[in-house]
């Protein structure tokens, strides 16, 4: 109903007689923020309680200083959803998924006295570290608070491309997409490829996140990024939020 | 001196069956690695090509499936991903 009201007030007030793009980004349900330091922080709980462990607990703000998107969800073959791929204890200690590093030598090992370090059942971040490791680093308004794609491109952050390849470069690919919006005055989505490949691979979005072969915002259309879809797998729980419109939309101005 | 004979033998069975296992293993590894790094340039690639890709992706997915090396399950992850890409490359490049 609030939806409905609220398209009749825009098509009631067309062109810029009221603010447009602003009632835009205010007219969507975006899903609550946790606290900066929380942003992106889950609890991966596919196998762990029914084996009567407490859930692990996992912070993207902490492993993305070190890695790039690409080593966890290409390389060690984490899906983009939490809970969806099947992680072992015996994975683990063949050196798979979270036992790639955490094996005594790169990261803390899968040993007796480390339980507690994933296995917490709780979402618990180190405020201390995480304000500590938000100092040096640019600024950003919504999600962790900082801008990673900034503080990248400033090389102030050098993720790994590769933890078995210590050769393995991002690839460059830097074609920028214009994504026309389908309300008059809501200005186009930019949709920077060049960021994105400093992160990940071709595969990682392709076919399985986009699979549309042309131009065009039918099928990204908001309610389905909310959903999750699209530009929703990452942007709504890890990558900035949608409250930050003007990051895709630099048309919009933010009030 | 017979038992020495046997223990040579079944040695050299041991470290031949070792190092075949070891060769099968380290083959499908380089092929994944030589198919899967063409996914980094896509622009280059035309659409016989990209076939060529896709049918030695289906050729190497049936050997890693029948791997029991415990990382088979990723390979086979990062190659059906592969696969998918070169997929959606050939038709993109068929659309255009």
């Amino acid at each position: 109903m609030k939806k409905f009201l609220m398209l009749v007030v825009l098509l009631v007030f067309p062109g810029g007689i009221l603010p447009g793009p602003v009632w835009a980004g205010r007219f969507w349900e975006l899903p609550s923020l946790p606290s900066p330091e929380k942003y992106g922080d889950l609890l991966i709980d596919r196998l762990s309680s029914a084996n009567h462990v407490k859930p692990v607990y996992f912070s993207h703000w902490r492993h993305r200083t070190k890695f790039t998107c690409r080593v966890c969800h290409w390389e060690l073959g984490f899906s983009f959803k939490a809970g969806q791929t099947e992680i072992t204890e015996s994975d683990n200690r063949n050196g798979q998924f979270c036992g790639a590093c955490h094996n005594g030598k790169i990261a803390f090992g899968h040993n007796e006295g480390n339980c507690q370090q994933c296995h917490s059942g709780e979402i618990a971040p180190d405020k201390e570290k995480f304000n500590l490791l938000r100092q040096g680093l640019q600024k950003d308004s919504f999600g962790n608070r900082i801008n990673w794609a900034a503080a990248i491109i400033a090389e102030r952050l050098n993720p790994v491309a590769s933890i078995y390849r210590a050769d393995e470069k991002p690839m460059f690919y830097g074609k920028k997409l214009e994504l026309k919006a389908e309300w008059a005055n809501v200005p186009a989505a930019i949709f920077p490829h060049e960021v994105h490949s400093r992160l990940l691979d071709c595969s990682s979005c392709h076919p399985d996140i986009f699979s549309i072969k042309k131009k065009g915002t039918e099928h990204f259309q908001m309610n389905f990024i909310l959903e999750g879809r699209f530009c929703g797998v990452c942007h709504l729980s890890v990558a900035f939020p949608m409250d930050d419109c003007h990051r895709c939309h630099p048309g919009i101005k933010m009030d | 001196m017979r038992c020495l004979v046997l223990a040579m033998a079944i040695l050299t069975i041991f470290v031949n069956t070792f190092a075949l296992c070891d060769e099968s293993s380290e083959g499908w590894r380089e092929e994944f690695a030589r198919i899967c790094a063409r996914s980094a340039e896509p622009e280059a690639l035309d659409e016989a090509e990209l076939t060529r890709l896709i049918d030695e992706s289906e050729h190497l997915r049936e050997k890693i499936a029948n791997s029991t090396e415990p990382d088979s399950r990723v390979y086979l992850f990062r190659l059906n991903k592969c696969r998918a890409f070169f997929v959606f490359m050939k038709e993109v490049k068929k659309k255009n």
